[in-house]
């Protein structure tokens, strides 16, 4: 106990060879205790794998060591594997419900994997209002703004300004909150921010996101490679692990155009469609390129670039064995600094680059028409993003889609990927006008809903993969924007997309109720298909 | 037709099956059919996506023995069948330049590839010019430390893994990998076997293999 307090004054002021000291004599009585003091040693010194290997140890000798269990979780969350420090979250505060510091590192691996509500109520408990935590305060804040907790937010951001004004992930905090609401004020905490920590990477990744949301590309495509760092995590740009080893390319001009580039999908299916955007570009300027993608789009790719080889993603080794002749990796989304840094350059670049299948197409139109005697096909689609806040941002819900389906002249098909029992269920018992496709899975057979989307005569979607296939394919498009955000592509204000031919933007207003957006929007799309 | 196909409606419900026209194994993880698989992707760079499981796991264990081979290295493949070209030219693209040298001997010659590609077009271009190498059977086993010697072989030639196993007796780093080995009458060499005190481990997928390690 002598010993184990000493262990515990040395760490309190950071004297860490006098703790790995005691460390080892503690290991000498007590194996597991000894352990578990040397890991923290090693986590201080940011010797992640040591501190994983010897905490571990520690904790199978004694699984009632609380010291390895609770310092478990910082190890993983250093060692960005979240599901673990999740894991070890768990029991650790199960053992130590009242412990802040374990509670605020098992509420930080909770943020991470976007668990918000229950991170909120593990660090509610420690909220004290007169001496606040800074990181139970910015916790909560995160916890408030994801959970679409505004008041909550602001009110909590408030007290942390208060309390740690100065303080960097205060003042990035504060921006992050203002994003969605406020980009222009947003960009000026965030560059704040920066004045206190310029190195900061999740700061810089997360201001790209206002940036190019602003249409300052030229500076937001350099920080949105931030995205691709480890500091960032997976709400970044994560890339198959099978390419680690091999050289990410991130600056065109370094690129080599007589070896060969391998151009690495990244992000979700409409990103990449997005980023496929300057394909043609890229391919001028390097002809020698392998594009790596997943097999559900390879079709597609193919027949809309047949000169180029479409590998899998299980190509990774290949680039790493055969420096000689291949330049590494690029992630599409780097192509971006380089063909499209201003707005003009995206408007006039706009084209269509993706090809459907045409005989499928035909066939979808001739079922679809045949069989109903309608004169038009409008596909529609009500909820798209893959996490949790953005799907939130994203969505509108069926039932408020009555004024466009009361058009009786139009025949409407759902191409919502996903669990939608519940709206087919809805939607059956209200209308007669709607088609649902039975047998064609929208996620996984990529090229027959595509084929799908093109025999549609136009496209009523909130944002969502949908949008881009159909953009890039040139089809008209109705997008639906909620007032609770969007996707940075679509700017904040105009009624055309800058990177796609044909797409309309409907944006609600705060002060439009629902009805009324809808009732707009079925007025401008749908009349102008009648008209058509 | 899969086996699989033949037996699925008197299963209940197989946690994972690898399944091929002539093996079936249920409740097994599968990492060559994936999309995420190095091997699957090799074949369909050569348009050869439809060879058995087999192939597949040949290309696997190829990659695996491979993967941590760094100069000052070198690699001598000595290809005794025809059949066998798409193991050696794994080796020839999954090895690349991280060896200071390899070289291919194929006395019976390769079979021709489909190059569905100019990248696969590169890495076809780069391994012929390997097999110009003015090797011969003679010079097995006969090379410093650096050298890794591999032999493929086909257990449909008999004559052909005899000689393989012969040779293999004098390699001192390196492996033989014997495609159908497992197949019923499939000649098991087993004298040469014993007498070289060699032992070729037959794998569920139907080759076998030996190393020098």
């Amino acid at each position: 106990m002598k010993l184990a307090a000493q262990a515990d004054e040395a760490l309190k002021n950071n004297l860490l060879d006098k703790a790995l000291e005691i460390s080892e004599v503690i290991t000498r009585y007590n194996r597991s205790a000894g352990l578990a003091y040397k890991g923290v040693v090693a986590l201080r010194k940011e010797e992640f794998d040591q501190a994983e290997e010897l905490l571990l140890e520690s904790f199978q000798l004694n699984a009632k060591q609380h010291l390895a269990l609770a310092n478990l979780i910082p190890t993983y969350i250093k060692k960005r594997d979240f599901k673990k420090a999740v894991a070890f979250g768990e029991q650790a505060y199960a053992a130590m419900p009242k412990n802040q510091s374990v509670c605020i590192n098992f509420a930080a691996a909770l943020l991470q994997e976007q668990s918000y509500s229950k991170a909120l109520e593990i660090l509610e408990p420690h909220l004290d209002l007169e001496k606040p935590n800074v990181s139970v305060i910015s916790g909560l804040i995160s916890c408030y703004r994801s959970l679409f907790m505004k008041t909550e937010a602001d009110e909590m951001l408030a007290v942390a300004e208060k309390h740690f004004g100065d303080k960097h992930e205060i003042i990035r905090l504060k921006a992050d909150t203002l994003a969605e609401r406020s980009p222009v004020a947003a960009l000026e905490s965030f560059k704040a921010a920066l004045e206190k920590d310029p190195n900061n990477i999740a700061t810089r990744w997360n201001m790209s996101l206002v940036q190019l949301r602003l249409g300052e590309f030229e500076e937001g495509w350099v920080n949105y490679d931030n995205g691709l760092l480890p500091e960032v995590g997976k709400i970044g740009r994560p890339l198959p692990k099978l390419f680690e080893g091999a050289k990410c390319v991130t600056d065109m001009n370094t690129i080599d155009p007589n070896k060969w580039t391998y151009a690495v999908c990244e992000q979700g299916i409409g990103d990449q469609v997005l980023f496929l955007g300057v394909l043609r570009q890229f391919l001028t300027d390097y002809p020698k390129t392998v594009l790596i993608a997943e097999k559900r789009f390879r079709p597609i790719l193919q027949r809309s670039f047949p000169e180029v080889p479409v590998h899998p993603y299980g190509s990774g080794p290949f680039l790493s064995a055969n420096s000689e002749v291949v330049n590494g990796y690029v992630p599409i989304g780097s192509f971006q600094k380089k063909y499209r840094s201003s707005k003009e350059d995206f408007i006039k670049n706009r084209q269509v680059y993706l090809n459907p299948d045409q005989a499928k197409l035909a066939k979808f139109r001739e079922i679809l028409l045949k069989k109903t005697g309608a004169d038009r096909i409008v596909g529609f689609s009500w909820k798209g993003g893959y996490w949790e806040r953005a799907q939130k941002t994203k969505t509108l819900d069926i039932e408020l889609w009555d004024p466009i389906f009361k058009d009786q002249n139009t025949i409407f098909v759902s191409l919502q990927y996903g669990e939608v029992s519940k709206e087919k269920e809805y939607l059956a018992s209200k209308y007669k006008n709607i088609r649902w496709i039975d047998g064609l899975d929208f996620k996984k057979d990529l090229d027959g809903w595509f084929a799908l989307i093109c025999a549609c005569d136009e496209i009523i979607s909130v944002s969502t993969a949908l949008v881009h296939f159909a953009g890039a394919a040139g089809r008209s498009v109705h997008l639906l924007l909620s007032d609770r955000g969007a996707p940075f592509i679509w700017g904040l204000e105009g009624d055309s997309s800058i990177a796609y031919t044909d797409i309309k933007i409907h944006r609600k207003q705060v002060s439009q109720t629902n009805e009324e957006f809808f009732e707009g929007v079925a007025q401008k799309a749908l009349t102008k298909v009648s008209a058509a | 037709m899969k086996l699989y196909d033949l037996i699925k409606d008197k299963l209940k419900d197989p946690q994972g099956v690898i399944s091929d026209n002539e093996m079936c194994v249920l409740n097994r993880r599968d990492f060559l059919y994936s999309e995420t698989s190095t091997s699957s992707a090799f074949l369909k760079m050569f348009g050869a996506e439809r060879v058995t499981y087999e192939m597949y796991s040949i290309i696997d264990f190829v990659h695996a023995s491979v993967c941590k081979i760094r100069p000052p290295n070198q690699v001598r493949v000595f290809q005794l069948s025809q059949s066998m070209t798409l193991p050696s030219l794994a080796v020839s693209a999954l090895v690349g330049d991280q060896a200071s040298k390899i070289q291919i001997h194929a006395p019976r010659g390769i079979q021709a590839v489909d190059v569905k590609d100019p990248f696969a077009k590169m890495l076809v271009e780069r391994f012929e010019s390997q097999l110009n190498s003015n090797l011969t059977m003679a010079d097995i086993g006969s090379c410093d430390a650096n050298t890794i010697d591999i032999l493929f072989c086909n257990a449909s030639n008999e004559a052909e893994v005899s000689s393989g196993l012969k040779s293999f007796e004098k390699v001192k780093r390196g492996f033989i990998l014997i495609k159908g080995y497992g197949r019923n009458k499939a000649p098991n060499c087993g004298e040469i076997i014993l007498s070289a005190r060699l032992n070729v481990h037959c794998t569920l997928a139907g080759f076998g293999f030996s190393s020098a390690i």
